[in-house]
């Protein structure tokens, strides 16, 4: 019994060290995320392989959001791990959600990535915080100019003479549909007006609810959805951009009454999808492919690699420019992303060898490849010179950029709302929570006394008094 | 003076005395030390300062709880909204776990397998449980909506996690995720029970449904206290599943106080550009961590008889 007792004790102590031992190491930070979807346990083995094969090289780690673009970038990153002559093992991972709690717990534990992904829109948080390295003096002459002319922009990717990050590719919020289910109903275009959507949307789930499928759905989990729906179609009929005028230099949520309006009508009457509500992208991207969802709004880099590799599907899909208001473009759509992508840790223990990685990456090898598979629209001139179109642009032209996606100029930082975020004011008004007048009311209060308090403690007032969304004037 | 050294040779004989219990306890107390108590500290100093977690954090003297007690309904609704959950889940979980527990305590094989398989959920991670969930309770192809279309009970599919049922459905997924855990303590609670005390009822003619309201049911009342308890403090503090079922929505439903608390420290919306809030949310912490406590001291006040009863 004794005997017994020891042994239990032996092996309770083994598990606790081991347990211990396993709950420690830098390895830690890599396996938390599910990179690229997989488990933690694949990640964990991925990164073993890693540390086993960068043995005597300098490691750089690499942390992107990118799961459309793994395919092709994994087995260039391997041939670079395997012949360039600088001693370079690059450590690719690959995150999924909450990117950019994972970045501040990297950077506040001293575990951060060498080169890394800036998360969309907080280019500013991100220099604010310290986290991006001056590349600057990494580029000569020759280098800064094969991204063409007015490649660096103040806000999107330097602040006066500094340069934080690089044009990498672009991309644009679109409206997706299914050829199919248009035709069926005998829709012979995709709606231009909102108006148009709306009347598409209800012919659509009025004719083929009964089949499961739906004339229009939303990924409103999360407030992102309105910045993939509401927001581009506000800008386009010529609104403001997230609230804010720069004309004024206030917020008014004014413009976003007849979208939301519209929006509410296909949400909240029963036309939509049911539940999309509770809908995350990659669900609602499924039931796209499905058939079961006549049209959604995405991001033109992204659908083609997702219904490639990710969700393959037979239904004839395409995609169409945003609709506006009246059917006119009265300003311009910002960008998804564009100007801006990687950034080198600012306190990475190799600064020469994570330029190096930056080099490989935005390398004409390397984008020209990426523009042909359809990854993204690449916004480095000398890749695109040398590159074939891409098929998906060739049979969807509106993938393509327009004159009308541009970035338009750098928000108010930081700035405090108290109380519920835009986007979750929006979501409540299209699904018939909340009344539109006074939901535009309350975020114009808001907002301005947030605002009003940024100028107070300090930072400047934004003010173009020549500012229209269409011309984007930024003359003071 | 004489009185302060026998107390201070009091307490220096007793740890002595015990000092192998004190030492098994220290690398708890180190763990907690190091993993709560620090930083609980770090975040608290916090709770009178605007500190966004980098730069400069600026005094505001009481500001931060002026705006909580006066400008946030966001974080009242939480409130209500975490009430509502923790009642729910406590009404379920806990006499559900109780009748399991009675139905499996007796030693067998076949018990053990199902204690077994109902304690399972207690050792699954909470996110994994959700992502499982979310596929059985979505709206458009969810087994649990054709289940119940096949038993004809509804005629169309229900919004699991839509504005009107998704609180229902995150008490569900916490009540099957708990369950098994009360119920081993209510096992344990019940195998303390003497048999002679079950045989006296019996010889005095009591029936089974007698035996388990007279003798069982007071006898578990010093365990059963300590389990709400437990199952009070927990529930309070749950969030993992609701955040990656519902990220506390649909519009607010489902947010909970430490969710809530959470996306003050971690804004969790993808492609946010909401700052964290570290000075704010210190000072939320500590307007919840008095309401639990509230909660919890108001329970031990109620439920202060349930020691008696043995004695």
């Amino acid at each position: 019994m004794k005997k017994k007792s020891k042994i239990l004790a032996l092996l309770t102590t083994l598990t606790l060290i081991c347990t211990a031992a396993g709950c420690s190491g830098k390895d830690a930070v890599t396996t938390t995320p599910a990179a690229d979807g997989s488990s933690a346990g694949q990640a964990a083995q991925d990164s073993t392989a890693a540390n086993a094969a960068s043995k005597d090289k300098i490691t750089i780690t690499y942390w992107n959001t990118n799961r459309h673009d793994q395919e092709y970038m994994t087995p260039l990153i391997e041939e670079f791990n395997n012949t360039n002559s600088d001693n370079i093992y690059i450590d690719y991972q690959i995150y999924a959600e909450n990117y950019s709690q994972m970045l501040d717990l990297a950077f506040s534990t001293d575990s951060a990535p060498d080169v890394f992904q800036i998360p969309n829109n907080e280019f500013s948080t991100i220099t604010e915080k310290g986290y991006a390295l001056d590349i600057a003096p990494y580029m000569d002459d020759a280098y800064r100019a094969r991204f063409g002319d007015g490649a660096f922009v103040e806000g999107i990717n330097s602040i006066g003479d500094a340069v934080y990050s690089l044009p990498y590719t672009a991309s644009a919020v679109r409206l997706f549909y299914n050829k199919d289910i248009f035709e069926r109903v005998g829709i012979d275009h995709a709606p231009e007006t909102l108006a148009e959507m709306v009347e598409d949307a209800k012919l659509i789930t009025e004719q083929l609810s009964g089949e499961g499928i739906y004339g229009i759905a939303g990924n409103y989990k999360g407030g992102n959805a309105v910045a993939r729906t509401i927001d581009p179609i506000v800008m386009k009929s010529g609104g403001t951009r997230n609230g804010f005028d720069y004309k004024t230099g206030t917020f008014d949520f004014s413009s976003y009454k007849p979208v939301l309006e519209a929006f509410r009508d296909m949400y909240s009457t029963g036309a939509a999808f049911p539940g999309s509500e509770s809908l995350d992208i990659d669900p609602l991207r499924t039931q796209f492919a499905a058939g079961k969802i006549a049209m959604y709004m995405s991001l033109s880099h992204a659908e083609p690699g997702v219904y490639e590799s990710q969700f393959p599907t037979d239904i004839h899909w395409d995609c169409a420019l945003v609709p506006t208001v009246d059917g006119t473009a009265a300003g311009k759509q910002q960008l998804w992303v564009g100007g801006s992508n990687l950034a080198v840790n600012a306190n990475t223990e190799h600064p020469e060898e994570s330029w190096k990685v930056m080099e490989f990456l935005h390398s004409d090898e390397v984008m020209s490849g990426y523009y042909t598979a359809g990854l993204g629209t690449v916004m480095i001139p000398s890749a695109v010179e040398k590159a074939e179109p891409p098929e998906s642009m060739k049979k969807m032209p509106c993938l393509e950029l327009t004159e009308d996606d541009q970035n338009w100029p750098a928000l108010p930082t930081n700035m405090v709302v108290e109380g519920k975020d835009y986007p979750t004011v929006c979501t409540e008004v299209i699904f018939g929570i909340t009344d539109v007048d006074a939901a535009i009311e309350d975020l114009n209060t808001r907002y301005n006394a947030a605002y009003d308090k940024l100028v107070e403690s300090g930072q400047e007032r934004i003010v173009y008094p020549n500012f229209d969304p269409l011309n984007q004037n930024t003359d003071k | 003076m004489k009185k302060n050294d026998r107390k201070k040779n009091g307490l220096w004989k007793t740890l002595k005395r015990e000092r192998t219990s004190y030492l098994m306890l220290l690398p708890n107390i180190i763990m907690f030390a190091a993993f709560t108590v620090y930083p609980l500290c770090w975040a608290l100093r916090y709770m009178l300062y605007d500190y966004r977690g980098y730069g400069e954090a600026r005094y505001i003297g009481l500001e931060n709880f002026v705006r909580l007690f006066t400008r946030d309904s966001q974080y009242w609704d939480a409130v209500v909204n975490t009430l509502v959950y923790v009642g729910g889940k406590l009404i379920l979980t806990i006499p559900l776990a109780f009748l399991l527990a009675v139905l499996l305590s007796k030693s067998s094989r076949s018990n053990a397998v199902a204690q077994s398989i109902i304690f399972t959920p207690t050792i699954m991670s909470s996110a994994v449980m959700a992502l499982v969930f979310y596929l059985l309770f979505n709206t458009y192809n969810g087994e649990i909506n054709r289940l119940l279309m096949d038993l004809g009970l509804i005629k169309e599919n229900v919004n699991w996690l839509g504005i009107d049922y998704a609180m229902l459905t995150v008490i569900i997924i916490a009540v099957w995720g708990g369950v098994g855990n009360y119920m081993v303590y209510f096992i344990a609670g019940l195998t303390g029970i003497p048999s002679d005390v079950y045989e006296s009822a019996k010889i005095d003619g009591a029936n089974s449904v007698q035996i388990l309201f007279k003798v069982t049911l007071p006898m578990m009342a010093p365990v059963l206290k300590m389990i709400l308890m437990l199952a009070l403090v927990i529930s309070f503090m749950d969030m993992q599943s609701i955040m990656v079922l519902t990220e506390g929505g649909p519009m607010g439903q489902t947010n909970v106080m430490f969710l809530y608390i959470y996306q003050l420290f971690f804004p969790i919306t993808v492609g946010s550009a909401a700052p964290q809030e570290f000075g704010y949310g210190a000072a939320v912490s500590l307007v919840s961590a008095c309401i639990i406590g509230m909660f919890t001291g108001l329970y031990l006040f109620l439920s202060r008889k349930l020691d008696k009863i043995t004695e």
